[in-house]
């Protein structure tokens, strides 16, 4: 059972998705938080970085959730969103919103076993923000 | 107004660096830090950008090839300088491995400027700059392409006011390379292995605008990341203490022997072979000063401290009378040991110090220094000397009747009293004499006394009159001269 801490990402899209039961929508939404993420991360470990640990995600959900599809072999320079978005779209709701927030809670536990729960939390804040805390992008400068 | 620019010496938050650095480091300086892998270039980047990063100075730390970012991040956190709190507020990590892969210089330049002019920091790293080097060699840019990139980041990082450090794999201070001549400052790592020990050492090779310590000067890194081992600054001189001209050795008639006593402020060499009752008289020496309300520090190498100490001196310890220095570092340097002990000395006080044993501390040191030890003991005599304590050194001899020699490193001569004990055989029994051999300046006792050990102290006790030849080891009991009664010799 992940932690609360692990899910805040899946959160973050269930509070997007909101009351929606479209798949597409979930997708969507999926495909925004991930690039936020890439936005926050990239300067720190560069779109290749970013890839690697999408890629390696990725990887990790598939075994339990085959739906995601296999990651294509070789080394990738950007992460691959629209396969994501594509195969998100194509599945039912439940299945489409469990499986992407499965991925958010995978990504997270992933960067916390390389360094840390503080500096992911650091690293992450502004993605894991709630709404209603304002957004904290201003924070960092 | 002074007309003369006042270049403000940064504090490193690295201890001791500040002292090899003279001050500090130089703001708006343009600094390289080189060495082989593994020398501890990244470590020592990160301890002064925490130390130096803050809200009016902020860092931005560029990553270029070579460590991935995630591992640093992972490693470093796990210093205690560390600050994640910090991170995305007045500490940036910016990775620039997209533009560094197609080996354009230009476009590495320009992130870089770009990412400086938004941000506006104080603090600029560079790490690691020697891939980028290599990474534009790659593609085929020459060397004056090489110097033109490293001249404008330097104009670049300058004109914005940015303290910055390139970080740097180098072999050796051979490679020619531009970044040498245009750089402020050279810190550069070195690990020296010999043997089975490995000691790090950090030079200041180059910084321009003051005076740093030359040469080596060893640091470690440990969970607080690195401490640099500079050679302690002179005492700040004080009025003169208001001290008795000689100290009292704690043990019955030696006073007597040492004409009163060991003057104040000298350095006093015991040596014997093992067993003979050196360290019981440094004890002694020890609890006497305790006595007197002069506080202690005893420089201990020996392999098993505790089984030495008197229950008395136990006592001094745990009633802080008298400090210990037990370093169980390995591979330690004189600068380390010497700091060790001056801090100690000016923290307390002290008046008494011991080194017990040399022979000990001989082999505490790391092979590199051992070379030197008559250099090493020099050092040590004479800094000590600079904190106006007096210092009693025990030394291990072997006890060879052939030679009469007080210290096996020739080094007798550096010290101003030399005490030396030795054993004799007498009717099948193992007994102790000593003698002062050297007092400076002084009159001593020439007298070979015997003397005991009962209960742990010392008991001098008289001249061995009716033997002869007691330096020889094997003394024979003199033939007594026929008294002629009566008779008057003319």
């Amino acid at each position: 059972m992940p932690s609360s801490e692990s899910r805040r990402i899946a959160a973050a899209l269930e509070r997007r998705v909101g009351d929606s039961h479209d798949p597409a929508h979930v997708a969507a939404c999926a495909i925004v938080l991930w690039r936020e993420i890439e936005t926050q991360l990239m300067p720190i470990l560069g779109t290749r970085g970013v890839a690697a640990l999408f890629g390696r995600t990725l990887y990790l959900t598939s075994r339990t959730h085959s739906w995601l599809g296999e990651v294509p072999e070789g080394v990738h320079s950007v992460m691959d969103l629209d396969s994501l978005q594509a195969a998100i779209t194509a599945q039912p709701f439940a299945i489409g919103i469990e499986g992407a927030g499965a991925l958010f809670v995978v990504f997270h536990d992933l960067l916390v076993s390389m360094v840390g729960a503080q500096l992911t939390e650091r690293l992450l804040r502004d993605v894991m923000a709630t709404p209603s805390s304002g957004h904290a992008a201003q924070e960092a400068q | 107004m002074s007309p003369r620019v006042t270049i403000n010496r940064l504090a490193t938050g690295v201890p001791g660096l500040d002292v090899v650095l003279a001050g500090g480091l130089p703001e708006f300086s343009f600094n390289l830090i080189a060495g082989p892998p593994g020398s501890g270039k990244t470590t020592l980047a990160h301890q002064m950008m925490f130390a130096l990063a803050s809200a009016e100075r902020p860092a931005i730390y560029f990553t270029v090839l070579g460590e991935p970012s995630l591992k640093m991040l992972r490693y470093q956190q796990q210093f205690e300088f560390f600050d994640a709190d910090a991170i995305n507020r007045h500490v940036r990590f910016i990775n620039l491995s997209d533009e560094a892969i197609g080996g354009d210089l230009e476009l590495v330049l320009s992130r870089i400027v770009s990412e400086v002019q938004k941000a506006g920091p104080g603090l600029v790293f560079v790490d690691s700059f020697r891939s980028v080097m290599m990474a534009s060699a790659g593609e085929g840019s020459s060397v004056n392409e090489l110097q033109a990139f490293v001249q404008q980041l330097g104009v670049q990082m300058t004109s914005w006011q940015a303290t910055t450090f390139l970080i740097g794999e180098y072999f050796s201070e051979s490679d020619s390379n531009p970044v040498f001549t245009v750089a402020d400052g050279i810190f550069w790592l070195r690990q020296s292995v010999e043997r089975n020990s490995m000691v790090r050492k950090l030079e200041i090779m180059k910084m321009r605008g003051q005076a740093t310590l030359p040469g080596l000067h060893t640091f470690r890194i440990g969970p607080r990341g690195v401490t640099v081992f500079a050679a302690a600054p002179p005492p700040v001189e004080t009025s003169p203490r208001v001290a008795p001209s000689r100290l009292p050795m704690g043990v019955p008639h030696l006073d007597e022997m040492m004409g009163g006593g060991l003057p104040n402020g000298y350095s006093l060499l015991v040596a014997g072979p093992s067993g003979s009752g050196k360290s019981i008289l440094a004890n002694a020496f020890l609890a006497e000063g305790a006595l007197h309300g002069e506080h202690g520090v005893m420089a201990s190498f020996e392999q098993h401290p505790t089984r030495m100490r008197s229950p008395a001196l136990t006592h001094l310890v745990e009633a802080g009378r008298v400090s210990i220095i037990d370093s169980r570092a390995p591979d330690l340097s004189i600068d380390e040991i010497l700091l060790l002990i001056i801090t100690e000395i000016r923290a307390t006080g002290a008046r008494r110090v011991v080194i017990d044993s040399l022979s000990g501390f001989e082999l505490a040191l790391a092979p590199t220094f051992r070379n030197d030890f008559r250099e090493t003991l020099a050092r040590m005599v004479s800094s000590l000397a600079a904190e106006r304590v007096t210092v009693l050194m025990t030394s291990e001899l072997e006890d060879r009747y052939s030679d009469l020699r007080f210290s096996p490193y020739g080094t007798a001569f550096m010290t101003d009293a030399i005490i030396v004990q030795r054993y004799i055989e007498v009717d099948s029994r193992l007994r102790r004499m000593m003698a002062v051999v050297k007092l400076r300046g002084s009159e001593h006792s020439d007298e070979l006394r015997e003397f005991t050990i009962v209960d742990g102290t010392i008991a001098i006790g008289n001249m061995l009159t009716d033997q002869e030849g007691l330096l020889g080891g094997r003394p024979t009991r003199k033939r007594a001269v026929p008294v002629v009664s009566g008779a008057n010799d003319v």
